[in-house]
């Protein structure tokens, strides 16, 4: 839509108001303002980790067997592993692993999902009637289980992991698109627009996407909290990285044997997994308010 | 002791882009028995102040800022719990503008003149009350419409539905925020006819809200109005009508379109209705008054008749005009 | 002279329910015609038909006498760029996330050709046109009043040119202070453009106003129709004289 872009001065202002009111917005609330410093954080730790790591070359597997399985110290924060690896190094690394294999889910099922959805519920009838039905059967079987049917028959590995995980998730994106788009189609503006002569492309495009944007958002920023916990539990099964990758399930795999004495081995990258679950839900609530306007208060 | 007695009541919103002071210090009192209008547009406050009265406005977002709301002696803003919830139905009954909106579609409406009726402590004989309620608002077939649900109604049957549930905790005060606006005009007419006979018969005291002068015409005696959250004008209607003396009631008198005079083009107010959040100083209707003086942008005018109003020395004829003995009173500098 | 619009015993169906029963309708070039009637009464889809919003069920639908009954897309656009509509509810008939730029655009770019400067000044001289100034143009629809809304969906609406404009009740949803600007305005608009206006309303003052001829619809047929001093003034149909006698009158000095 760039020529219908406007004068520049006036962007600034808008955009500078919209700030302002997502800072009010998360202000107003200490859950939605933890999401954010704990997304905040992941990403940071996602793009500068391995610049801040002690021990960069213990993320890739090297050996210092003398030092194997030590608990926390000023040393080493979160202890070492069985091969002598600073743990705090392969938890900070694996944010990125984690991170991009959360991106990627969300991304690969929504670019799926949400132009089946916005379809779906636009031009409704028989086209619906089959986009729903396979989206049934897909939602029908359980999420993990399917994905690890899908991993098995591929083959261990992340990307493996990835794409198994992104053919689970899309359906959820559909049946919520589709029923915006659904409502979507009533709109007095939609059908000015028709009285225009806009086609249906044009409608998609310009009016229908648009608008379905807020329940998106809210929903993929949730996703990635959930698309991580998803993958780690791959890895923890053994179906996804493989050692010495330094993935959060991965590691815990491994760290079970060696559970309860050496505890720290899966507790950190246990919290890790927690926080980022914890981090993108408490995110998207806090989108929701801002986007929403009925939830929003002001 | 009036029946209803607001006095310097200031109401406030807060919102992410700084506070709307939605109402700028109301005084009215509705004697028992009376029929009173309210009439104003977009913005005036008036569909907040009705539901001030009956604490309806979520606290937060609005906040009391001063002033004290009284009905029948007891202090409104205080109330708590019990006491709330009798004034709610017992002491007040509202009724609300859309029909189709304030029933609850998935319940039929025996069942939800019966919620009503227990919550004012009924608990035997709910039937027959229901069916009495229905009759006295001219529904027939009550029987049978108990077991029916709201969308197998017709606009106005839902409306009588609503009065008959405002009227179920036997009111003193029966507060109508735009009851016919949704409704076709002949439906309109029984509707007001309706209400009207009600009022009589029970011997209610009526506050009506509308942005309608002919409806308020229709049913009141007195009618106040309010202009962005303050009370400019209170008069007799007959008087309001014949002789307007706010600018801004003349304004409204001549944007409203007369259908036994068309050669008379309705004329628009120029400008429009300001920001609460950020309002004209002083009064807040200068910025488009074609009699607006210096004094009007200082100092808001109140409405005259108060002890204690603003610089006597720079009003002109400001006697409250009287009308066969009730009085005309104006909030303004130039009336 | 032809129609510009036309219905010529049209009835539309919605199930077993007929909404238009039977109804013979035109509007010429450059006349203004009410529509008046009550909720059910079928004037609204009257209006959706001649958009071709809605199909008919029996009867024909013509345009500047081509039958537009059942065409698709390629046969209605002469129909879409010379007739256009203004809604109810300005709130609902612009898109939220579209900037009043964008909006009043809109139909400029679907006829395509055009470069963004002659756009960013065709669409100040719209906004001119409707009394609205070009400070307008970056403001989203959430920051506007019912009044200025409704004037950019005027504004949209004058956009490709049109002959007439289809209007279904666009002042029921502003205050009266802001109606009356709307009629000032549609009736100057009207003089300088030569348009035909098709005024859908139950508000039978403002149709007197406004209206040179008036039809009244009951039940989605038509029981009285003529010159609006005519039919609003000394009707003949009683229903007509019953929707009269409902008018509130504000008595005045």
């Amino acid at each position: 839509m760039s020529d219908l872009a406007l004068p520049r001065t006036q962007e600034a202002g808008l955009a500078l108001r919209r700030l302002r009111f997502l800072v009010w917005t998360f202000r107003g609330s200490p859950s939605a303002l933890l999401g954010l410093a704990l997304v905040a954080g992941f990403l940071l730790l996602a793009a500068f980790g391995p610049w801040l790591v002690p021990d960069p070359a213990d993320a890739t597997g090297a050996m210092h067997l003398a030092q194997r399985l030590q608990p926390p110290s000023a040393l080493h924060w979160f202890g070492t592993d069985e091969m002598g690896d600073d743990i705090f190094t392969r938890v900070i690394i694996g944010t990125r692993t984690s991170l991009w294999v959360g991106l990627t889910i969300t991304g690969i099922a929504a670019l799926i999902g949400v132009p089946l959805g916005v379809v779906s519920g636009y031009r409704g009838g028989a086209l619906r009637a089959v986009i729903m039905r396979v989206t049934d059967v897909f939602l029908a079987v359980p999420g993990l289980v399917l994905a690890l049917a899908i991993v098995a028959a591929l083959g261990p590995s992340t990307l493996h992991g990835v794409v198994a995980l992104a053919i689970v998730w899309w359906p959820g994106y559909v049946r919520l698109i589709e029923a915006k788009a659904l409502t979507l189609r009533g709109e007095p503006y939609v059908e000015v627009a028709r009285t225009m002569g806009a086609g249906h492309a044009w409608i998609l495009t310009r009016h229908i996407l648009p608008n379905c944007f807020s329940p998106f958002v809210v929903k993929a920023s949730m996703d990635m909290g959930l698309a991580v916990l998803a993958a780690a539990s791959l890895g923890f099964i053994g179906l996804g990285a493989k050692p010495p990758a330094p993935e959060w399930g991965a590691m815990i795999s491994v760290a079970r044997s060696y559970m309860p004495d050496q505890w720290w081995y899966s507790f950190f990258p246990g919290l890790f997994i927690f926080l980022t679950v914890l981090g993108f839900s408490l995110f998207g609530d806090g989108l929701r308010d801002i986007l929403d306007p009925r939830s929003a208060r002001g | 002791m009036s029946l209803l007695e607001v006095r310097g009541y200031r109401l406030a919103f807060d919102g992410y882009e700084g506070t709307a002071q939605v109402l700028n210090g109301i005084d009215l009192s509705v004697e028992e028995g009376e029929a009173v209008g309210i009439v104003g547009e977009t913005g005036c406050g008036k569909s907040v102040l009705a539901r001030s009265l009956l604490r309806l406005n979520p606290e937060p977002p609005a906040r009391i800022v001063s002033g004290s709301i009284r009905f029948a002696g007891e202090d409104v803003l205080t109330m708590r719990g019990a006491a709330l919830r009798k004034l709610r139905g017992t002491g007040i009954g509202m009724v609300f503008q859309d029909p189709a909106t304030y029933l609850n579609p998935v319940f039929t409406i025996g069942r939800q003149l019966e919620d009503v009726l227990r919550a004012h402590g009924h608990r035997r004989g709910i039937a027959d009350r229901s069916v009495a309620l229905l009759e006295s608002v001219q529904l027939r077939d009550a029987g049978a419409l108990l077991r029916r649900y709201p969308h197998e109604l017709s606009g106005g049957m839902r409306q009588r539905v609503l009065i008959a549930q405002a009227l179920a905790g036997n009111p003193r005060l029966l507060v109508a925020d735009e009851p016919t606006t949704a409704l076709d005009v002949t439906v309109q007419r029984q509707v007001l006819a309706l209400i009207a006979d009600l009022v009589t018969r029970l011997r209610l005291t009526l506050l009506l809200i509308s942005h309608d002068l002919g409806v308020i015409g229709a049913l009141c005696r007195r009618v106040v109005v309010m202009y962005a959250g303050t009370i400019i004008e209170d008069a007799p209607t007959a008087a309001l009508l014949s002789t307007p003396r706010h600018p801004y009631t003349r304004g409204l008198l001549a944007a409203v379109p007369d259908l036994d005079r068309p050669d008379r083009l309705p004329r628009g107010i120029p400008g429009s209705i300001p920001s609460l959040r950020d309002p004209p100083s002083g009064c807040r209707f200068h910025p488009r008054c074609p009699l607006a003086m210096p004094v009007c942008a200082s100092q808001a005018p109140r409405l005259d008749g108060d002890g204690g109003g603003g610089p006597a020395g720079d009003r002109r004829g400001d006697q409250a005009g009287c009308s066969g003995g009730e009085p005309h009173r104006v909030a303004c500098y130039a009336a | 002279m032809t129609a510009l619009l036309a219905a010529e015993h049209v009835v539309v169906r919605f199930g077993t329910h007929r909404a238009v029963d039977g109804v013979d309708l035109a509007l010429h070039a450059g006349e203004t015609l009410g529509l008046v009637g009550e909720s059910g009464s079928g004037k609204t889809t009257m209006l959706r038909l001649f958009l071709r919003l809605v199909d008919a069920s029996e009867g024909r639908v013509l345009f500047a006498g081509t039958d537009i009954t059942h065409g698709r897309d390629a046969a209605l656009r002469a129909l879409r760029r010379q007739v256009q509509v203004v809604f109810q509810n300005p709130h609902a008939a612009l898109d939220p996330r579209m900037s009043v730029f964008a909006a009043v655009a809109e139909p400029l770019r679907l006829l395509g050709g055009r470069s963004r400067a002659a756009l960013r000044d065709h669409v100040a001289a719209l906004l001119g046109d409707v009394g609205l100034g070009t400070e307008f143009m970056a403001r989203y629809p959430h920051e506007l009043s019912g009044g200025q809304k409704q004037r950019v969906c005027i504004a949209r609406a004058l956009a490709p040119q049109p002959r007439a404009l289809l209007l279904d009740e666009p002042t029921s949803a502003l205050d009266v202070s802001v109606q009356a600007q709307i009629i000032e305005l549609l009736a100057a608009l009207r003089v300088r453009h030569g348009l035909a206006y098709l005024f859908v309303s139950h508000n039978l003052a403002v149709v007197r106003l406004l209206c040179e001829r008036a039809a009244v619809m009951q039940n989605g047929r038509i029981v009285e129709q003529g010159a609006a001093a005519q039919v609003l003034a000394e009707p003949r149909h009683p229903y007509t004289r019953a929707l009269l006698d409902s008018v509130l009158r504000v008595a005045q000095a």
